[in-house]
């Protein structure tokens, strides 16, 4: 029985052994890689891993290390949360500190232990500015700013005016809104990332240029296409017609710092449309509706008009201009040919006589901005705003370059300071321009603040400022007409 | 009569109808891919951007470029070099834009909807300058025994440098060569109202100078595990010649390029799955998985690898006299100038000597 039982036994024993498998058990151990470092800038790092296993980890958190010291003692963790599967992991950090030496490593979390994958170490990078765009204009302008590694926090200056950032793109190009102008024009323009200061060597500049009205003009007159007149820091305006409507027979003087314009004895007959230039006027009509020319002809000399010989020829709406002590006058000449009104003319004071002199390329008439530089007088075309000069020594023209603004209804405003010219603010245009005469290069001025439907019909330049009469377009009924003075470096 | 009916029925019996067989495929991904490389010569690089999709045994759908997304290139020091979208999907770098040996690259791509991929950083490894492309013409046996295929086969030589692991990436640019054609056996139409295939020999032109650019890059690998720190040469390009291409000069532009070992795996493998011939032998067809990743989602598939890589450049004529075998010569009986992208004028830098 007890043998059997044995036999029994060890049979079930063999059987057992032998119909049971080996079950290989899985390592649970997963391989955990700090894969490579995607992206560093100043203060942020992209970084992936990788768990390598063959099956689901269930990790209860995966991520990274990062710390200045590769022993990790207060490491910064990007925990990146729970996972099931194997695969790659990306972590991301920012609030690193520039231009320090890192390390970083990935960890995972199965079962309660912490595994580690190799470390790596890295630089973070520091912010460096390469260039801004515009380099000029006004406030609210977005200015783009090139650079590299610019920090979440920059900030960046105009002078000492903080400007709104209003995106920092790829860590390398700022979006910045240029502030309001503080106490200088030209600033330089600070960038500040993490505490460091980058300075452009370049300036930034501000568009200058401020218009203040002075008064209103002391009459209901509004003088349209008549005459003025300068000597030293006294101005003259009168004659042509008091809204194109009828002759004015008014004439008027102002003093600069003088509290407004005065009414003075009307020198002669009155003339509508005749040519004006600093020191002289003249031709013209002497009645609105019917064609009556004039041929007066007058010099201001000392505060008095004193009358010159009559004119040789009819001269309506022609520009006059004065250089090296000689008049010129050119187009608009009665009858109105195509030849007559491009006609170049010179006066010489010394013989009191006229000189025809050639004609230009194209029909002349005061209405047109023009101002005069060294022995040069420059003509923008309203054709197509091409700016040309006429060469006073060698009587040849010669085009220039093209105006870059709005040119308007006409009788815009060109005057010249130094070596630069100022340009704009015609019938309906706000626009003021600046013109380096040694580059020929524009910069606009800020805008005119006043009512664009007037029209400039006395210009004077006094000790770097533009004083201006404007009055009203015929249409507009009821209103004085304004004296403004533009500063064109004010702001 | 019965009888005849019996046997029309029964020869009718072993007809069926034939369903064709319709696989419904699951409807595929429109993966990302991404495609171009920058390098050290002066650019604009292009990066095209396209989206797959599902491909059928019938039209599917489009591979769709990827528009209007922000694209930059950024270097290990910062530098951010951004892309300008010249067409649909392709992406150029400013002119005059190149890489620097040293620096590594990552591409960084942000779409329309807000989605960020990065590539994993490229390092640029300066390449040994091709000391010389040699060639020697090929005779290649096909199925038909009387039409053997003939060819130019291209050998780079150049020193491997010994002190790092290189891997090498031959390309071609847009190949030059001589039109010939013959004007003088121009026959007229057969439309022709009064000679209709009759002789018009015309009097210009019988020598062109035709670009030609394949539709499907060529393209050779290398790694210097067999020959690192040797004078090496490899075979880069094979050209075959078609008739036209050899019979007067040929001119190939060779580029060779010092890749990342990570741009050699994708390559090597992305050749292997252009070699598959249907064969039991062949390589499973895969998704090639390359160095792009969402950053949004490092599990979503993204095709396509950023190279970048330093190049030096080569270029070799090849001469009609110069070739052991040639294929027949095909005759083109017109004006050289009708055939498309022909022209008289040799194109920049034609210079074949003597």
């Amino acid at each position: 029985m007890n043998r059997s039982f044995t036999e029994f036994f060890l049979l079930l024993t063999c059987l057992t052994v032998f119909f049971s498998s080996c079950e290989e058990v899985i390592e649970g151990n997963a391989s955990l890689v700090t894969e490579d470092i995607l992206f560093v800038s100043g203060e942020k790092i992209r970084v992936s891993g990788r768990i390598i296993t063959t099956r689901n980890i269930n990790a209860s958190d995966h991520g990274f290390y990062i710390d200045e010291n590769e022993a990790y003692p207060q490491p910064i963790i990007i925990s990146l949360g729970e996972r099931e599967a194997p695969g790659r992991f990306i972590g991301e950090t920012m609030g690193l500190k520039l231009g320090k030496r890192y390390f970083v490593k990935s960890f995972v979390v199965i079962g309660g232990e912490k595994i580690f994958g190799n470390s790596l170490p890295f630089d973070t990078l520091v912010p460096e500015i390469f260039g801004f765009s515009p380099d000029r204009g006004t406030a609210g302008t977005i200015v783009t700013i090139n650079g590299k590694n610019f920090t979440s926090d920059t900030e960046v200056f105009f002078g000492t005016s903080k400007a709104q950032v209003i995106s920092i793109d790829f860590e390398s190009r700022i979006l910045v809104q240029v502030p309001p102008i503080g106490t200088q024009p030209d600033v330089n323009i600070r960038v500040i990332s993490q505490g460091k200061e980058m300075v452009f060597d370049g300036l930034y500049k501000y568009t200058t240029g401020k218009f203040n009205q002075l008064a209103l003009f002391p009459s209901t007159i509004r003088i349209q296409d008549g005459v003025f007149l300068q000597e030293g820091n006294t101005f003259y305006v009168g004659m042509g017609s008091d809204r194109s409507q009828t002759i004015n027979q008014t004439m008027w003087r102002y003093r600069v710092g003088g509290p407004n314009w005065e009414q003075i004895p009307l020198p002669g007959q009155s003339l509508w449309r005749g040519f004006t230039s600093k020191n002289y006027f003249g031709g013209g009509r002497t009645s609105v509706t019917v064609p009556e020319f004039s041929r007066d002809f007058y010099r201001l000399q000392n505060g008095t008009f004193i009358k010159l010989p009559d004119l040789p020829f009819i001269s309506v709406n022609g520009l006059a201009f004065e250089i090296g002590n000689q008049l010129y006058l050119i187009g608009s000449i009665d009858p109105n040919t195509p030849t007559s009104n491009s006609l170049v003319y010179r006066f010489n004071p010394n013989n009191q006589s006229w000189t025809l002199l050639g004609q230009a390329p194209f029909q002349v008439n005061r209405t047109m901005i023009n101002f005069t530089y060294q022995h040069r007088q420059f003509i923008i075309n309203p054709d197509n705003r091409e700016m040309v000069a006429y060469n006073t020594i060698s009587n040849t023209w010669e085009g220039i370059g093209v105006y870059p603004g709005e040119l308007g209804n006409g009788t815009g405003i060109g005057a010249v300071f130094g070596q630069k010219a100022y340009v704009g603010l015609g019938n309906r245009s706000i626009q003021m321009w600046e013109l380096d005469l040694t580059n020929f290069e524009w910069v606009k001025k800020n805008d005119f603040t006043g009512s664009p439907t007037f029209r400039n019909e006395a210009v004077f330049i006094h000790e770097g400022l533009i004083y201006v009469l404007r009055s009203a377009e015929l249409q507009i009924l009821g209103v004085t007409s304004e004296f403004w003075v533009f500063d064109p470096l004010g702001f | 009569m019965l009888r005849k009916l019996f046997y029309i029925f029964l020869m009718t019996l072993p007809l069926s109808c034939i369903d064709p067989y319709k696989v419904d495929l699951v409807e595929g991904e429109q993966l990302l891919t991404v495609d171009g490389f920058i390098h050290t010569d002066p650019g604009p690089h292009t990066i095209k951007l396209t989206r797959t999709d599902t491909y059928g045994s019938v039209f599917e759908g489009l591979i769709r470029p990827v528009r209007q997304a922000t694209v930059s290139v950024r270097d290990s020091q910062g530098l951010v070099t951004f892309l300008t979208e010249v067409e649909a999907g392709q992406y150029q770098t400013p002119n005059g834009f190149r890489v620097i040996p040293g620096l590594s690259y990552t591409l960084q791509i942000r779409l329309l909807d807000g989605k960020q991929y990065s590539s994993f950083p490229e390092v640029v490894h300066p390449v040994a300058p091709i000391d010389q492309i040699s060639f020697r013409s090929v005779r290649l046996a096909t199925e038909n025994r009387l039409e053997d295929r003939f060819g130019v086969e291209f050998f780079a030589h150049f020193k491997d440098p010994s002190d790092q692991v290189n891997y090498y990436y031959w390309r071609m640019d847009p190949s030059v060569f001589v039109l010939v054609t013959n004007p003088e056996l121009f026959t007229n139409p057969a439309t022709h109202p009064t000679n209709p295939r009759g002789p018009a020999p015309k009097d210009c032109c019988d020598i062109c100078f035709l670009v030609e650019k394949p539709r499907i890059q060529q393209f050779a690998i290398a790694s210097d595990e067999n020959f690192n720190g040797l004078n090496t040469v490899v075979p880069v390009a094979f050209i075959e010649d078609n008739g036209l291409r050899f019979k007067d000069t040929y001119r190939a532009e060779f580029l060779q390029m010092g890749i990342s070992q990570g741009a050699h795996r994708f390559l090597r493998l992305i050749d292997q799955q252009l070699s598959i011939t249907g064969s039991v032998f062949d390589q499973p067809p895969a998704n090639i998985r390359g160095n792009i990743i969402s950053l949004d989602n490092p599990d979503e598939k993204v095709l396509g690898y950023f190279i970048a890589a330093s190049v030096q450049r080569s270029t070799v004529y090849v001469k009609r006299s110069d070739l052991e075998f040639r294929a027949l010569p095909r005759i083109i009986p017109d004006d050289c100038r009708t055939v498309s992208n022909a022209s008289i004028t040799p194109p920049a830098n034609w210079n074949p000597g003597d």
